[in-house]
């Protein structure tokens, strides 16, 4: 016994060495094996995911109650609410599901930072008190233990809107529905804006309206940090993939005057992860589709607009990618630290950058001049043929600057009306809007935010009622026109 | 030996110490590795357990609420008092000193406590406000933007006033003729930009201003922007060596 016993360990040990010579090198990855097994039964103990066979870590899970597709400021914000205004403790779980983690496309980056609460809208300027008081109490909000505070670098310079003898009626009406809705607004007259701002030309001006307080600009990214920060304090999962398919089940019903009409409801989001083919169905109750510019590809996949045009299933989310240029330039004896946000009569806009006399603005351009939104490249030559006069004919010292930099960015444009879908799909009832708002999205995600986690929550619309920004209104045709769109 | 008297050092420490330990308030934050050393025992436990990452976060709001609570607006007070003495009493009531035109400085004595006699005084204008060293931040503006005769505002080292308090100024720009906001350290140059609305003042104190990056430029770009204003602090010799300071450091053995 004793003899088979040394017999088995040397056959053993022979084992061994036979392993290693095998493999070529006389040391054995030992560490790497450790670390496989201690592993292996760490995915046993309770509380982890049993994945016997392969890794799965980098896949998302398998259940989630709400997944949002885009990971920008917007599908932030909802996830930021959904876990503050949850009745109990870890009572919903959210996934975000994002495609870049560099954010190199996404709109909340490139985008230039404003917030204003000059709008034409009352629920327009409402949106944006309440995402100014946000960001105003941002190291509430999103306190996290042991981080430092978040600095938004907001200048709050105020907005300086012109208009001509056209607008200015529009304009004196819009500044007296603001007032009324709280926001420190004033009118100014070209002789006052002279006498302020004596740098600029105000010829051709009827009008302006300035805004005293609350208004200005601050830096997308760490506000977009920060949330993540947060939101992934709070027990948020993050995701890195793209959503392929939403396979849905559909429940047929009859409405009162007899018409039939097939509602879908989504039970599960395959999640293919990036430079990969593998995928991970993620079994869900919500989907949010907060994707920015890529939010119209998001909703065909789930059918929404697969049916005969001008049905309610025929109706598409009208969103779509739109390019916009922003320059910056340097111009020595340009204007100085008080400088507002100016928007000129026809579209041009431009701010302030930094203390160094730099300079950033941008145009829209108009629908026949539209770029391709096929990439993000700059056409510099459309800032001297349409962006440049402008600004030389305003602001005289702009006649000679020099352009230090430009980059371009999407607007998630609804060619509707111009303004967000927020709310249900009344057909897909579980996919919830938060996108389309055409390049106010950064100012009022906050407070957007907070409604779709309202209406997922509880149903209805509680701090502000944004039931005009619903999708039913792309088939009833009711536009809510914003005209202070830049 | 050590280890019994480190562990009741850091019981001490843990409940003196956790409001240091999780971030404070007042921008000035110690940077990443101090706070790694001075690691606490609640520091440490919430990085373990959930529920002590609860407790500390709902120690960090508590704090907030209570600058909240020290900034309530006195509404009913200024119904029934008027606004001159609204505002006295909120500035008194902070540890700050109200003079009244005419009168003399009113100043709560070490223990915080203040004579009732302004309440006399219903209607007799505020002409200046020191609430230096004040936990006084955006929503107590409130009770001070009705004094519309305040000709000097002292801000000097308040923890909470920042660049959005700033931009909430503008209604005093009628009459303030002195602004001194030495020492705060949330203010950077972003908020001073929006001091341009108040076209009176004489003196503006800018001086020891952390969170301002630049300060020679921004004093430059200020006095550009207020051209009837004196300017004082953030001299372009700040961080600056002198001709003379740089032939010192220039020869190690100086003659």
């Amino acid at each position: 016994m004793f003899r088979s016993a040394l017999r088995l360990r040397s056959s053993r040990v022979l084992l061994v060495r036979g392993l290693g010579t095998r493999r070529g090198g006389s040391t054995l990855d030992w560490d790497e094996k450790v670390s496989d097994i201690k592993k292996k039964i760490g995915s046993i103990l309770p509380g982890e995911t049993w994945a016997p066979l392969y890794d799965t870590r980098h896949l998302p899970p398998e259940h989630s109650d709400v997944v949002i597709v885009g990971g920008g400021v917007l599908g932030l914000s909802v996830a930021f609410w959904l876990k503050k205004l949850q009745k109990k403790r870890d009572g919903i779980r959210v996934l975000v599901v994002e495609r870049d983690h560099t954010y190199s496309k996404a709109s909340t980056v490139l985008s230039v930072g404003g917030i204003r609460q000059q709008f034409s809208l009352p629920e327009n300027v409402q949106l944006s008190l309440f995402s100014v008081n946000f960001l105003r109490n941002i190291n509430e909000y999103l306190a996290v233990v042991d981080s430092p505070p978040l600095d938004l670098q907001f200048n709050p310079s105020g907005y300086l809107l012109l208009a001509s003898e056209q607008g200015a009626a529009n304009l004196e009406n819009n500044v007296k529905m603001q007032r009324q809705e709280g926001a420190k607004v004033g009118l100014m007259s070209p002789q006052q804006l002279q006498n302020k701002f004596p740098w600029m030309n105000v010829k051709g001006v009827a009008l302006a309206s300035y805004g005293m307080e609350d208004e200005g600009w601050f830096d997308p990214w760490s506000l977009l940090q920060g949330l993540r920060r947060k939101v992934q304090s709070m027990g948020v999962l993050f995701c890195q993939g793209e959503v392929t398919r939403f396979t849905t089940s559909s429940n047929s019903m009859v409405t009162s005057s007899g018409e039939e009409v097939v509602l879908k409801r989504i039970y599960e989001v395959h999640v293919k992860m990036n430079n990969s083919l593998e995928y991970q169905p993620v079994e869900c109750a919500i989907v949010i589709n907060a994707a920015g510019a890529w939010s119209g590809q998001i909703a065909e996949l789930a059918g929404i607009g697969k049916g005969p045009p001008g049905t309610l299933k025929g109706t598409k989310l009208p969103v779509e990618p739109r390019k916009r240029y922003v320059y910056v330039w340097h111009c020595p004896q340009g204007p100085g630290l008080e400088m507002p946000f100016v928007a000129d009569t026809n579209g041009v806009y431009f701010r302030r950058e930094g203390l160094g006399n730099n300079y950033l603005g941008g145009l829209s351009p108009t629908e026949e001049e539209e770029p391709d939104p096929i990439n993000l490249d700059v056409d510099h030559d459309f800032f001297q043929d349409k962006v440049w006069p402008h600004l030389g004919r305003r602001v005289p010292a702009f006649q000679s600057l020099k352009v230090q930099n430009a980059w371009a960015g999407y607007y998630d444009y609804n060619t509707f009306d111009q303004n967000g879908v927020v709310g249900p799909h009344p057909l897909v009832v579980n996919m919830y809007f938060a996108t389309g708002f055409s390049g106010h999205g950064l100012q009022h995600a906050p407070a957007v935010g907070r409604a779709v986690a309202e209406m997922v929550l509880e149903g209805h619309f509680q701090t502000i009622d944004m039931s005009p920004f619903l999708f039913s209104r792309f088939h009833l045709g009711e536009k809510v026109q914003e005209d202070n769109i830049f | 030996m050590a280890a019994p008297r480190s562990f009741l050092c850091r019981l001490a420490l843990a409940y003196n110490g956790s409001s240091r330990g999780m971030h404070g308030l007042s921008g000035a934050v110690p940077p990443e590795g101090n706070q790694r050393k001075r690691r606490t025992l609640l520091q440490f436990l919430s990085d373990h357990f959930y529920d002590v990452e609860a407790l500390r976060l709902y120690l960090l709001q508590r704090k907030m609420s209570k600058v909240h609570q020290e900034n309530r607006s006195l509404a009913h007070i200024r119904e029934k008092y008027g606004p001159y003495i609204a505002g006295a009493f909120f500035v008194l009531k902070q540890g700050g000193a109200v003079k009244f035109q005419d009168h003399e400085w009113i100043r709560p004595n070490k223990r915080g406590h203040f004579s009732g006699e302004f309440l006399k005084l219903l209607t007799v204008p505020v002409q200046a406000v020191d609430a230096s060293g004040c936990a006084i931040n955006y929503d107590g503006l409130d009770n001070l933007l009705p004094l519309k005769e305040l000709q000097s505002l002292s801000l000097q080292h308040c923890p909470h006033v920042d660049d959005w308090c700033l931009s909430r100024l503008y209604p005093l720009a009628g009459s303030l003729q002195e602004l001194s906001l030495s020492g705060c350290p949330q203010i950077s140059e972003r908020g001073l930009a929006c001091l341009h609305h108040l076209q009176n003042l004489r003196r503006l104190d800018i001086s020891n201003l952390p969170a301002v990056s630049y300060p020679g430029l921004t004093r430059i770009l200020v006095e550009e922007m207020l051209p009837n204003c004196e300017v004082l602090g953030m001299d372009e010799a700040q961080g600056l060596l002198g001709p003379e300071e740089q032939l010192q450091t220039a020869s190690p053995n100086p003659a």
